[in-house]
């Protein structure tokens, strides 16, 4: 359990984060000394909320986290994240914002009018890839409170889930613009100052000796796995980090080490199906097709995902020295939770923990605190995102057209706990994997729903609505039933080994049942005003 | 009753005064432009409409929490001074239009009063408490603690009150089907899909060529990959490293070719 002084510096970080998402608001709506904030939001202020928006638990906690227990193998999350936003950019950003829709739903109903089927597909991917997304925020910050007040992981995560939903049904409140640029920075700030404090204390201000010294560790993830049953091992809480590594390092010898690729995906189809996961996946997620509202014109789409290349990009490359770091730092308390029966802090805790080493009290505060921030901004947005879709895309359009507001409201807020509650199940029996590997499974299924169905009827003039359809339901289905067996732990499923990611399955499945439905079907939609409306020379 | 808030007004009511109708075209804010123009017509008044193209990003369930309702009625946020120029037309009212192009709403409504010296503000209160006024504040509040101006405010909305002005709200909002039926008729030839695309492709491939390529070193040159290049620092690691500044160059030359193919268009 921590100190009072850090608790005070979460409880004021998180004070901060909900007052500024208030005061701008009413703010913006009251007072005249912010006529200029009313302007035009500018590409670099969006640049900066969409990265507070997307740097979530899982880029804070989990991508370093990742890389202290498994090595180099896991920037593959970092730069997988960060390729998606290429995809994004290249094939989808500009005619996204030129249609001027933002869910799926709403994409493939301007071009196939009408289509609940369209509808009611687009709102059960949203639903499912949120979910996902939803649990290893809830799993991080269970894992938080377990660290910073001694809960046990079952009640912070009940607890969690129980303030995250009254927040968001209460309030209806989305952080603002300008609280996520806020955030944007805080979280970019906090990696920065852990990687030069521990650069500074730890390694002469010689990232060259981060490579170094990981080059000669076996990642605790895999000495843990190897040493669990070897009554050789020592008490790891009593060693320094040399002492530990080298104890490791002895018995293990020949084994990979922290800069070896392949500790997380050991063969080529594990590898493949990651990067493919990965990169075709942030087109697919709902929460960040949803942040180009905020843009203005459709060059503007790519200057401001050029801006989130910058500052995620550079981000991600501080993951890898604070993450290989980490792994030096904490390795004998890496390898004492993992022996000891804490996988979850071990999983997820690195960057606190680091940051405590190296910065005390203080930079644990600041670490916690920015950790919780990003959860609770990442889930207000995904919850709000899905009770729109589910009340507005859904139930107002097929249910009940005649819904009144309130009624719509009222579905929306039960969507919102019904989706909560769900959430907050699975994520009890999640206590012991990555955040960033929970949400590696949600960029899968979002890579195989979404992404080829946006891709194709963007830029294919002879998709067909029944090929929409097949694309989306092929993408669930596969990507489904690979994500659970996944977590099952099931070794292969119809012949096929699983692998660390559904999307070397279900991506090209998607896409083959898409284009072979299309080209047996005729009803391409109204594909001349659509892709005028695309792909036309509006800005 | 209209007749006891005049009395109240500093002895300015009556022929060649000023009333000032803030609107958004909410359905609160229909309801206090009609109230503006009954008033306005009973006193001889000429109406100043003032709307502010507010600029906030919400999401939709808080727009509905706002009472703005139906998705379709945000398309009419801006063009509520419209449906009030339009109502005191047909009720013989002169009016006198002004939008802001961007808010703070309360900043606005007090800068054009400040400019016309009216007689009363009227507004709609969309008659939040609790929570959500904490949360998302309340332009009337605002206006009517800065004011200088006496403020009517009318309370939440009655549906059978406005809806003959909803009917004409409705009517300047263009549904995405019609917006779509005005996109130019360009030939499809024109749209250049096939190259715009084959340009993406470049875009992607510049990227995912040296993506994919780590992936490829890793699983089927082991030895490569960990074979030390630069101090400790193995293939794979300068690699991964690489990639960000790979991924930068990319976006930024792709960008550049857009612009100037938008521009030459």
């Amino acid at each position: 359990m921590t100190s009072v002084i850090t608790l005070l510096i979460v409880v004021a970080l998180i004070a901060v984060s909900l007052g500024v998402a208030v005061y701008t608001r009413r703010s913006a709506r009251t007072s005249s000394e912010f006529y200029v904030a009313g302007q035009n939001i500018s590409w670099l202020q969006n640049a900066l909320a969409l990265t507070g928006d997307y740097l979530s638990a899982a880029s804070f906690l989990g991508v370093a986290g990742a890389i202290a227990i498994f090595g180099i193998d896991k920037t593959w999350d970092g730069l997988g994240y960060f390729g998606g936003y290429i995809v994004l950019l290249a094939l989808l950003a500009v005619p996204l914002r030129k249609v001027g829709k933002y869910t799926t739903s709403e994409i493939l109903t301007t071009r196939f009018k009408g289509s609940r089927s369209l509808r009611f597909g687009g709102m059960m991917g949203a639903v499912v890839i949120s979910t996902f997304y939803v649990v290893p925020q809830i799993v991080g910050a269970g894992a938080l409170l377990q660290l910073l007040l001694g809960w046990n992981f079952t009640f912070s995560v009940l607890v969690i889930g129980v303030l995250v939903i009254a927040y968001v049904t209460t309030g209806g409140m989305r952080a603002t613009t300008y609280n996520q640029i806020i955030q944007g920075l805080v979280l970019w700030g906090a990696m920065f100052i852990i990687m030069i404090l521990m650069l500074g204390s730890v390694f002469g201000f010689n990232p060259g000796d981060v490579l170094a010294q990981a080059d000669n560790m076996v990642p605790p993830k895999l000495a843990s796995v190897l040493l669990a049953n070897d009554p050789s091992v020592p008490d790891f809480t009593t060693l320094t980090a040399d002492q530990a590594i080298a104890f490791v390092s002895g018995k293990l010898t020949g084994q990979n080490t922290a800069l070896t690729p392949g500790t997380f995906a050991p063969n080529w189809m594990n590898t493949m199906a990651l990067a493919a996961g990965l990169v075709f996946g942030t087109a697919g997620l709902p929460h960040v097709l949803t942040r180009y509202y905020t843009v203005r014109k459709p060059k503007d789409a790519r200057t401001s995902t050029i801006g989130v290349l910058l500052m995620i990009g550079t981000f991600y490359i501080m993951t890898v020295f604070v993450g290989l770091g980490a792994m030096y730092v904490l390795y004998p308390d890496l390898m004492g939770y993992f022996l000891g029966g804490k996988s979850s802090i071990a999983q997820n805790m690195a960057v606190p923990l680091l940051a405590e080493h190296t910065g005390g009290e203080i930079m644990l505060g600041v670490a916690i605190g920015g950790a919780f921030c990003a959860i609770l901004s990442t889930v207000a947005g995904l919850l709000i995102t899905i009770g729109t879709t589910v009340s507005h895309d859904f139930y107002k359009e097929v249910i009940n057209k005649t819904a009144s507001d309130r009624r719509e409201v009222l579905v929306a807020k039960l969507a919102i706990v019904a989706m909560g509650i769900m959430a907050v199940g699975i994520s009890l029996g999640m206590a012991d994997q990555n955040v960033s590997y929970l949400v590696t499974l949600a960029f899968g299924m979002a890579a195989s729903i979404f992404f080829p169905v946006l891709f194709m009827s963007i830029w294919w003039k002879r998709y067909t609505r029944e090929g929409a359809l097949a694309t989306m339901i092929a993408g669930l289905i596969v990507s489904v039933v690979f994500v659970v067996a996944t977590l099952a732990e099931v070794e292969s499923v119809l012949g096929l080994p699983v692998l660390v990611n559904p999307a070397l399955y279900s991506l090209p499945a998607a896409i083959v049942t898409g284009v072979v439905v299309s080209l047996l079907t005729k009803d391409v939609g109204d594909v001349e005003n659509f892709m005028r409306k695309a792909h036309g020379n509006t800005e | 009753m209209l007749g006891n808030i005049l009395n109240r007004s500093n002895g300015k009511a009556g022929e060649g005064n000023i009333i000032l109708l803030a609107t958004d075209g909410s359905k609160p804010a229909l309801t206090a432009t009609k109230r503006a123009v009954e008033l306005a017509k009973v006193t001889g008044a000429t109406l100043h409409i003032v709307c502010v193209k507010e600029d906030l990003m919400r999401m939709p369930l808080e727009m509905m929490g706002e009472e703005v309702a139906e998705r379709e009625l945000m398309g009419i946020h801006a063009k509520g001074g419209e449906v009030a120029m339009e109502w005191a037309a047909r009720n013989s009212v002169p009016a006198v239009l002004k939008t802001y192009e961007a808010g703070p709403v309360v900043g606005a409504i007090l800068d054009y009063a400040r400019r016309i010296d009216p007689t009363y503000v009227v507004l709609g209160h969309a008659g939040r408490s609790g929570w959500e006024k904490i949360a998302l504040g309340s332009v009337a509040e605002g206006v009517m603690k800065h004011s200088p101006y006496p403020v009517i405010m009318t309370r939440g909305y009655d549906d059978s009150y406005i809806a003959d002005i909803l009917e004409i709200a409705l009517a300047k909002i263009r549904l995405p089907e019609e917006v779509m039926e005005e996109v130019s008729m360009v030939p499809m030839e024109e749209l250049h899909i096939g190259r715009k695309l084959g340009v993406a492709f470049g875009t992607l491939l510049a990227f995912l060529i040296p993506y994919f390529g780590l992936g490829a070193l890793n699983s089927w040159a082991a030895d490569t990959a960990t074979a030390k290049v630069l101090g400790d620092a193995n293939v794979t690691v300068i690699w991964v490293l690489l990639l960000f500044p790979i991924g930068w160059v990319t976006a930024i030359v792709f960008h550049r070719m857009a612009s100037r193919k938008e521009a030459e268009a």
